[in-house]
């Protein structure tokens, strides 16, 4: 028998849901040739237009695995195998035709759903994931299903303990050969170098990087919000580079007042762990952090899937490692740079000084912030400080070190995240992409503290935050610049639309925090509080359970609705069943009247009366003059009579 | 109006003796419109009821013995030309009557049954091109002999199907033989009859018969009837909504002689077998067709 698949809606749309939600990881050209095969295939069913033989799909099936090994060199890891998987699914839908293809289409539409639910565990998924494997699953019951809807909600129910005592029972484990983002997930991320426009091209996107609660923490203001992630020390002038530094094995110790904050990270598949400037120490798993001696931590498998460390705050941990030679190297000074540094280095003596005159140079030059600053050429250092002085963060940072070390003071390049967005309903802070940064720490009093020159440049950044900074036009950003006093709006926290976004972002990051966090230790001591109230949980859950089936039972249950002339029938039955005389299914009601009649004449009047008023209503449809009430007293005083 | 009917089948159970049930079971199908088939051994009194009915319902009747060698032109009329007039006139054959009764019509080719019920169906009847519409309204009392008999051709399973009931009328018991041995020569009595009804009236009480009403509650037990044929595990040939629909007819009938303006369940049941026996049959002969049905109607459900 021919099958056609967009003949049948709720299967058709739960595939192509399946699809969108897989075609949004995968680079574009696939999921427009997915697309474009589901128009099609519609096309083929709807106006008759030319299909595409087997032969033809199979032939570009081989044409996709080439084209994908040709774009990622492999077909391990995530996006290449959404690629090849979104790629065939949709070269399967377009050879759909027989009942053995639905199975098949069905199958891959599972398989869609659950790879979508193993890389992205947002709320905002689960109900067209719910929706989608809804669709499939009903396809796949049986045609003469009675109530299909109602058997699936059946099912469905059913199967919530199920999930309630696997997801317990079974906690969340992180796989360390879970599949690698790949290659193109490198775009929006940290590398270990930083040249100009890097920070530029991370603050474009407007992804979220990681959330982080630090309602325990002093600090709560956008601006001192400086998320550390690498330190750099190898300066080439605007463009520097990590120095591998060795692990510090300094001491591990949660020590008495350090304030506790959490960052769940999204997934990097890098190393990177950021930490809010002034943290001690970083908790994940056991032994999963190293810490550098540049209080810069990592992790030593990289991060594949959301995930939650604990950072321990301290209001006086600072970084005092002694600087190293290295920390003073400089590229060769050359033209007007040599100049300068070498009449700043006359004119005061002392490194405070020095960076005085220093900070003078930066804020008293005209410099201007800007995202596209153009490329600088071979001699970036001078053109940029003494040409066009425009530039982003990392051309600030780089400078101003970079000077700052041909100064004699060593300093060095720091990049994170700065700020973030602060959402008042879930208390935590969101912090994007947009907020990527790059600052400079020099060494002075003994100890490594932070410069930020890019705050000088545009206060504004930091007031409001990357999110809405970038979303100004340029000459906006530019005027605000100029005057210093300026006040950022106040924002409207009653916007409906705000509140909204904050509700959701809310209920997602509770949502996945609360999926990721039930590991191993959760479920200790998940277990241990059962444990302490054993008796009461054993109550709790059986008494749970009873009542789980007693509304499943009544839910589903066809409930009878018994009319006043079967109810007169029944009577009859029930009594003649008593005395021998059973209605078989076959003979009609009035018939089996006449029968009992026949049998027990004391009877007969009342049921001649029944049998009429039975006659009336369900076959002739009309009014009785009798009444139900009266026919039954009248049968309990018959049948009390004989006895 | 349901008196006259009354009337009717008194008159015809005089003549044809102790089949009263019978006898009402044909008036009941020509009422609900539909034709009817008699299976049974020649000479068990077919001829007599048909005759019978034609008199006392005043329908112009016709009798066609069907043979092996009739020709669809024997049954159906054709064309003549006249001399005098230099054309083609029509000669109406033996069909162009009321209620026509095909004799042993298993005995004719299946092309001349399939003029016959052809016609049944149509209504009328097409000679070289062409039509001519046949008087109403329009009964056909077909008999057949038991199909095991040598010399006879079965009608195919689409063509039973155009005859609303199946009777069998038996041999007559031993006190009924007496009684007619005794009595009046029933062709006699026959041809003294006259007819009940005035022009256009039985035609009129077939039209009533839309009118009576079906409850759903008994339209249900009619589906579960043919649900209950097409059954896995059932012997008989699964029943059609056509069938089921003259079901319905049938029950209508049915109750209306009983002087009702509604169906109950009884009245089907009554029609059941006469109305399924034949469909059911098929190829395996009337006879078992009316077993099959006995078992449904044991077997299915009355909607309560």
């Amino acid at each position: 028998m021919r099958k056609e698949f967009f003949a049948q809606p709720y299967f058709s749309l739960s595939v192509v849901t399946a699809m969108i939600m897989v075609a949004v990881e995968v680079t574009p050209w696939v999921a427009f040739l997915g697309m474009g095969l589901l128009v099609w295939k519609w096309g083929t069913e709807k106006y008759h237009w030319q299909g595409m033989s087997r032969r033809f799909t199979g032939f570009l099936s081989v044409l996709l695995l080439g084209q994908v090994l040709f774009q990622y060199r492999t077909i391990v890891g995530q996006d290449p195998s959404y690629t090849l998987l979104l790629g065939l699914s949709a070269l399967r839908v377009m050879d759909y035709s027989t009942e053995r293809d639905h199975k098949f289409v069905a199958l891959l539409g599972f398989v869609l759903i659950s790879v979508k639910a193993l890389f992205s565990i947002d709320i905002y998924w689960v109900l067209p994931s719910a929706f989608a494997f809804w669709g499939i699953w009903y396809s796949l019951l049986p045609a003469q299903t009675p109530s299909k809807g109602k058997t699936l909600w059946k099912i469905f129910l059913l199967s919530i303990p199920m999930a309630v005592i696997l997801f317990f029972a079974f906690p969340r484990v992180v796989i360390p050969w879970a599949m690698s983002r790949g290659s193109t997930y490198g775009q929006i991320g940290f590398t270990e170098d930083m040249n100009p426009g890097r920070v530029a091209e991370i603050a474009g996107s407007s992804q979220l990087a990681f959330r982080a609660k630090i309602d325990r923490l002093p600090v709560k203001q956008s601006k001192d919000l400086y998320w550390r992630g690498s330190v750099l020390s190898f300066s080439r002038g605007l463009v520097w580079r990590v120095v591998p530094s060795m692990p510090n094995p300094g001491e591990n110790i949660r020590g008495r007042g350090l304030n506790p904050y959490e960052v769940a990270i999204e997934p990097t598949s890098q190393n990177f762990l950021f930490a809010l400037e002034g943290t001690q120490m970083l908790s994940l798993e056991s032994g999963r952090v190293t810490t550098l001696n540049n209080s810069v931590y990592r992790t030593s498998r990289p991060i594949v899937a959301t995930t939650v460390y604990q950072g321990w705050w301290s209001p006086y941990f600072k970084d005092m490692t002694l600087p190293s030679p290295n920390d003073l190297k400089t590229p060769e000074f050359k033209g007007r740079v040599l100049e300068w540094v070498t009449a700043t280095n006359k004119a005061a003596a002392t490194p405070e000084a020095r960076l005085e005159l220093l900070k003078k140079f930066f804020t008293e030059n005209k410099f201007a912030y800007t995202l596209n600053p153009g490329i600088y050429g071979a001699n970036d250092l001078e053109e940029f400080l003494f040409e066009r002085r425009k530039g982003f963060c990392e051309h600030f940072a780089g400078s101003y070190a970079t000077l700052a070390r041909g100064l004699g003071i060593p300093a060095r390049v720091v990049v994170g995240y700065q700020g973030g967005r602060f959402n008042p309903i879930g208390d935590f802070w969101r912090i994007s992409q947009r907020d990527a940064h790059a600052w400079t720490e020099v060494f002075i009093d003994k100890a490594w503290r932070r410069v930020d020159p890019t705050a000088w440049i545009a206060p504004l950044r930091f007031e409001i935050g990357g999110e809405d900074f970038f979303a100004l036009s340029e000459s906006d950003q530019q005027a605000f610049a100029q005057q210093i006093d300026w006040r950022p709006p106040e924002r409207n926290t009653s916007l409906l639309w705000d509140r909204a976004t904050f509700l959701m972002e809310d209920l997602n990051y509770r949502w996945s925090y609360f999926l990721m966090e039930f590991d191993r230790s959760s479920q200790d001591s998940f277990f241990a509080l059962l444990g302490q109230y054993k008796l009461l949980s054993i109550v709790g859950i059986s008494f749970a359970l009873i009542i789980f089936f007693f509304l499943v039972q009544n839910l589903f249950k066809t409930r009878v609705v018994i009319t006043e002339e079967q109810e007169l029938l029944k009577t009859v039955q029930e009594w003649g069943t008593q005395h021998h005389l059973v209605r078989p299914s076959s003979e009609p009601p009035l018939q089996y009247f006449s029968r009992v009649g026949r049998q027990f004449p004391q009877l007969q009047d009342v049921l001649a009366r029944m049998s009429a008023y039975y006659d009336q209503k369900v076959y002739a449809g009309n009014k009785t003059a009798d009444s139900l009430k009266d026919l039954k007293k009248d049968w309990k005083s018959a049948i009390q009579k004989k006895s | 109006m349901s008196k006259r009917f009354h009337e009717l089948i008194a008159e015809a159970s005089k003549v044809v003796l102790d089949k009263d049930t019978e006898v009402r079971l044909a008036i009941t199908c020509l009422l609900a419109g539909g034709h009817l088939l008699i299976e049974d051994m020649p000479g068990v009194g077919k001829t007599t009821l048909v005759q019978t009915l034609g008199k006392l319902t005043g329908l112009k009747t016709q009798r066609i013995q069907f043979t092996i060698d009739l020709l669809p032109a024997d049954v159906l009329g054709s064309q003549i030309f006249n001399p005098q007039e230099h054309k083609f006139s029509f000669h109406s054959g033996p069909i162009f009557a009321q209620l026509v009764m095909a004799d042993e019509l298993n005995r004719a080719s299946p092309r001349t049954q399939s003029a016959l019920l052809q016609a049944m169906e149509e209504g009328e009847v097409s000679v070289d091109g062409m039509t001519w519409e046949l008087p109403r309204p329009f009964y056909v009392i077909a008999t057949q002999n038991p199909h095991q008999q040598t010399g006879t051709f079965p009608l195919p399973e689409s063509q039973l199907d155009r005859f609303l009931m199946s009777l069998e009328l038996n041999y007559a018991s031993k006190g009924t033989e007496v009684r007619i041995l005794q009595g009046e020569d029933p062709r006699s009595v026959v041809k003294r009859m006259s007819s009940l009804f005035a022009e256009g009236e039985f035609e009129a009480a077939v039209k009533n018969i839309e009118k009576v009403k079906l409850s759903e509650t008994v339209a249900t037990y009619i589906a579960n009837v043919l649900e209950g044929s097409r059954r896995e595990g059932f012997e008989g040939a699964p029943l059609s909504t056509r069938c089921g629909i003259s079901l319905a007819r049938a029950a209508k009938a049915w109750a209306f002689l009983d002087d009702r303006d509604y169906v109950r369940p009884e009245d089907v049941q009554h029609v059941l077998i006469p109305v399924l026996g034949h469909r059911l049959g098929g190829n395996h002969g009337i006879k078992r067709g009316r077993e099959w049905a006995a078992v449904l109607k044991k077997a299915t459900p009355v909607p309560v």
